[in-house]
């Protein structure tokens, strides 16, 4: 049995200690959020927050995260009553198939938390290890930009192109 | 016009009775019926569409899938816009061989024009024959039933809903070509309607075939070869039968899959099995570099013309300037960013599959096949998975479920790993 | 008497002294070129830029974000930070005004046009033994490059290293100038190699210990040395690979960043590989030839590669297998597709067989990431994934599994270091 604190609750998780946060995420506790899209760390469709920070649930077992506190899309809020970025990718419509959506959400929730007024540039790289087959990415950067102003920051302009 | 009803009939008319022992005469010859649009054609019955309960609970069916394009919300649009309801009243019932017609592959951008114009124009028939029940119930003209918001409205005030007007008609009957679209009222073709299914997916709502969780379900993995034409030589499944959480090996011809209590078992399970492959009869380009040399020089299985205007040889040859330039294209995988994914429920003598196949009607003849079961005892119902740009419209993780699950006679849900989906044909 | 006799002839020392250190330090300064748009012939503007590549200019030259060649990165050295300056042909802030002179000069005695001496974290002790052609060559590119506006931050060195005149002695000392002869008894791309390695790819920059003052020490040339972080490993007799590095190995690895035989570039060898990828193959080729001569016989390549110890690993270090397991074995795994399709075992790589554990923490904690935008070796980072002390657990059960040498006895210690953005 592992304790495993998700979302401000604790859990016991009868999985072994090497299973990673994914797969206890989806099937011992039922939540959607994070998807399988490689299972390799290379896709971004798994992202969740641990403490704070994007992290690949794929590829981070459980027995790493005694003390830490893990946080998915569900806990932005609900269908009725949206967080800022959630009801921002509502507003955008920013999702075609919506299969890489709640990764792109944690990851931008990560940023928004740290930064709310980062600059284009650090918004892209911020994002780009997240990828979206579908080609939203305009969608989900409009949905971004305008939850960070809703959130009370706003993405700058870079004052020249960045390299 | 007005409807001929049974008491109308019965109150005013005659009832005669005949029948021929003769053959049919001449007008009897069907005559060929003019083409209604889209797959209305195929399926010309109203109700294969398009269900009016007592309650009023609308019900429209699409043998189209929803892939992310917007589908289920564009054909809501469609028919609330004809019926005149509002959007939130509908519900749509995608692809699923029990209930929705077989209107083939959901690809090339069709869905609107097959099943799209077929909705549409049920919709219209529908609508028509909603105003003729009212007007004949309220012995108005028809011109004077206005229909909005999930009931018709007489001159005078009165209103019927929608579920007490169709249990005065009948859906079961084909759909006339060529009736008017709605007039009158409001209209939702033309405007931005959100998509039905984006909140649920930005707040850990289940949404795809992959969040579909059965009582008693396992998890399988199937291990592939390592290229088109490898033979399976062996498998040497005794350690990996002996894992924790591992069911059974499954392996049949040059099927190898694994099934497991968890998703992380399967995965484990499939990486440690032994298989042992021949060569693959086809050695991909070992670089890009390579690879458009094996292109330039390779001979196509077939060529095909799809074009020809004028002659395009002598234009050029008469040209002041011309410019040639080659120009290469990367090969990108044709992959999904969600690998495809089924849940396959077999028993002995039936079978249902949820997966995101693009052919859920040809998905269910093979899977038939395979199984030996008629086609009417298995089922295959399209439940979403990530885009998939005509990958699953080849899919075959329903076929991998089905031998899994045939395997056990039980549910299981099977996921392909990215490795695999390079791998597969 | 002797007293007055002493007092002059010591002054007259101290003037002969001054006027010697004055003679050594003091440049002219170059003028300035009046109308600085000369043309270039493009097949030596284009060479210019293969060289360039093969130099990595633009790995010191550029600031993070920066535009390419026009500065502001700083360099951490024992002796403070000295920020790289404006490449690009900018009249006021770059060398817009440098004649060629100037150019080869700053090059090949590392003086700039204005007569300061430059600082050699600049690698003119290398550039020294760049050939004249060569330097043609990268003159005629920077000078056809896009002109930057930019000024460099100024300089952040600790006393009296700030005093330029000083780099004089220092020149006198460890500068030797000029191309090197060819040594007749080994092949033209053998010397081709060695004069590329020695020169423009200033490759003991890195993998040269340095001594006190800073200068590379010649009597141990290639035994391996600290840069950024990272150990940059010896490329002599005392390389620890474990497989022997052959020329085609090592080409391979310059080359693309990945050798099948051993493993990723990784750190600051990263941005090397990119630059040689766009370099002349036959250039990397003979680099890759000269250094396989240099390791031929290195003994730790003589043996069979370590078998892996799974079970003995895991046994001894539990925790760090179920970390392992669930965090590397989908990649690192024998039934990994990554592991099908021909990457090297871990047991393969350097990392693990150095003395020190800090390369193998370093790839850990910052993976493998190529630039936005470009494909390269990837794997993630594991640096907030894990706690130092499951980070020491790992390390130290890659190190019982994967290789046969004892433990490292400084694992916690060597986390803690890479955890505070250092080195040794």
């Amino acid at each position: 049995m592992i304790t495993l604190t998700v979302n401000g609750v604790s859990h016991q998780v009868d999985a072994t200690p090497d299973t990673p946060l994914l797969y206890a995420l989806r099937n011992d506790l039922a939540l959607n959020g994070a998807k399988f899209g490689c299972g390799l760390g290379q896709c971004g469709a798994c992202t969740v927050l641990v403490d704070d920070k994007p992290a690949f649930s794929c590829l981070l077992p459980i027995a790493a995260l005694a003390e830490r506190k893990v946080r998915t899309i569900e806990s932005l809020g609900t269908r009725e009553k949206p967080g800022a970025l959630p009801a921002a990718f509502e507003a955008e419509q920013a999702a075609q198939c919506g299969y890489c959506i709640a990764g792109m959400i944690m990851r931008a929730q990560a940023l928004l938390e740290r930064n709310i007024r980062p600059t284009e540039a650090e918004l892209r790289a911020h994002m780009a290890p997240n990828l979206c087959r579908c080609g939203t990415h305009m969608r989900i950067l409009r949905a971004v930009r305008r939850a960070a102003t809703a959130m009370g920051g706003g993405v700058r302009n870079d004052a020249e192109d960045a390299l | 016009m007005s409807a001929l009803t049974r008491r109308r009939l019965l109150g005013q008319g005659a009832l005669v009775v005949a029948f021929s022992l003769s053959r049919r005469a001449m007008a009897q010859v069907a005559e060929k019926r003019p083409a209604l649009p889209g797959d209305l054609d195929k399926f010309p019955l109203l109700d294969s569409w398009i269900r009016i309960d007592a309650d009023g609970h609308i019900t429209v069916f699409t043998g189209k899938a929803e892939l992310g394009q917007g589908l289920k919300t564009a054909l809501i649009q469609v028919a609330a816009d004809e019926l005149a309801v509002p959007p939130a009243s509908i519900e749509l019932v995608t692809a699923d061989t029990a209930h929705t017609p077989d209107e083939g592959v959901t690809a090339g951008s069709h869905s609107m024009q097959d099943s799209g114009t077929a909705i549409l124009n049920a919709a219209a028939n529908v609508r028509v024959l909603l105003t003729e029940a009212a007007a004949w119930r309220w012995l108005v003209a028809v011109e004077q039933v206005e229909l909005h918001d999930g009931a018709a409205h007489a001159p005078n005030g009165d209103s019927l809903g929608y579920g007490e007007l169709a249990t005065l008609l009948s859906l079961h009957v084909e759909a006339k070509p060529d009736v008017a679209r709605r007039e009158k009222g409001v209209r939702l073709i033309g405007t931005d309607l959100p998509r039905i299914d984006i909140l649920a997916k930005v707040s850990g709502g289940a949404a795809y075939v992959q969040d579909m969780r059965l009582p008693g379900m396992v998890h399988a993995r199937v291990v592939r070869p390592p290229g088109y034409g490898a033979e399976l030589i062996a498998c040497d499944a005794s350690a990996v039968e002996k894992m924790p959480g591992v069911v059974k090996v499954v392996r049949e011809g040059k099927f190898v899959g694994v099934v497991a209590k968890t998703e992380w078992a399967a995965i484990k399970a499939a990486r440690a099995l032994k298989v042992t492959w021949s060569k693959p009869t086809t050695e991909l380009p070992a670089n890009a570099e390579e690879l458009y040399a094996y292109l330039k020089s390779t001979k196509p299985m077939r060529s095909q013309k799809v074009v020809e205007k004028g002659n395009v040889d002598s234009t050029l040859a008469q040209a002041k300037k011309s410019y040639s330039r080659p120009y290469r294209w990367p090969l990108q995988l044709h992959g999904m960013i969600g690998p495809s994914c089924a849940i396959a429920d077999v028993k002995s003598d039936k079978a249902t599959i949820w997966c995101g196949t693009q052919g859920p009607f040809r998905s269910r003849k093979n899977i038939a096949t395979l199984l030996k079961l008629p086609e009417k005892d298995v089922r295959v119902i399209y439940y979403e998975g990530s885009g998939s740009y005509g990958r699953l419209a080849t899919e075959d993780a329903g076929e991998d479920a089905r031998d899994v699950a045939r395997a056990l006679i039980g549910t299981a849900q099977y996921d392909k790993s990215r490795d695999e989906r390079k791998r597969s044909r | 008497m002797i007293k007055r006799t002493l007092l002059l002839g010591s002054a007259i020392g101290l003037a002969a002294v001054l006027l010697a250190a004055f003679a050594v330090s003091w440049q002219p300064a170059w003028p300035a070129l009046a109308n600085p748009s000369a043309t270039f012939d493009p097949a030596i503007v284009a060479r210019g830029e293969k060289l360039a590549h093969l130099g990595n200019c633009a790995g010191c030259h550029t600031a993070q974000g920066g535009r390419p060649f026009a500065g502001g990165r700083p360099l951490e050295t024992p002796f403070g930070t000295v920020f790289t300056t404006n490449i690009t042909p900018d009249p006021e802030t770059g060398i817009g005004r440098w004649s060629r002179k100037a150019f080869v000069r700053a090059l090949r005695e590392g003086v700039a046009r204005n007569g300061d001496l430059l600082y050699p974290a600049f690698p003119y002790d290398h550039f020294t033994h760049a050939s004249d052609p060569d330097i043609d060559a990268l003159y005629a590119f920077l000078m056809t490059r896009p002109a930057v506006q930019a000024r460099a931050p100024v300089n952040r060195l600790k006393e009296p290293f700030g005093f330029r005149p000083l780099l004089a002695g220092w020149n006198l000392l460890f500068l030797h100038k000029g191309p090197l002869a060819d040594d007749p008894g080994q092949s033209t791309e053998w010397n081709r190699g060695r004069a590329l390695a020695e020169g423009l790819a200033h490759c003991g920059g890195c993998h040269t210990p340095r001594n006190e003052l800073g200068a590379e020490r010649s009597d141990h040339a290639y035994d391996g040395a600290w840069i950024e972080g990272w150990y940059a490993p010896p490329l002599n007799i005392n390389s620890p690979a474990v497989r022997p590095w052959t020329a085609e190995d090592l080409f391979a690895y310059l080359r693309t960043g990945l050798s099948a035989t051993h493993a990723a570039a990784a750190g600051p060898m990263g941005s090397v590989t990119r630059g040689l990828a766009q370099a002349s193959e036959d250039d990397v080729r003979a680099i890759a030839v000269y250094f396989a001569s240099l390791m031929a016989h290195a003994p730790a390549a003589q043996g069979p590669p370590p078998a892996d110890k799974g079970n003995v690993a895991d046994a001894a270090h539990p925790e760090a297998a179920a970390l392992f397991a669930g965090a590397c074995a989908i990649c690192h795994a024998a039934g990994a597709p990554m592991m099908q399709e021909g990457r090297p075992s871990l047991a393969w790589g350097t990392p693990l067989h150095e003395d020190t554990p800090n390369d193998t923490i370093q790839i850990i904690v910052q993976g493998l990431a190529p630039p936005a935008g470009r494909s390269g070796p990837t794997m993630p980072a594991y640096g907030d994934s894990f706690s130092d002390r499951q980070l020491a657990d790992i390390t130290a059960y890659l190190r019982a599994r994967y290789t046969d040498k004892p433990p490292w006895p400084d694992v916690p210690e060597a986390v803690a270091q890479v955890r505070k953005g250092g080195s040794e």
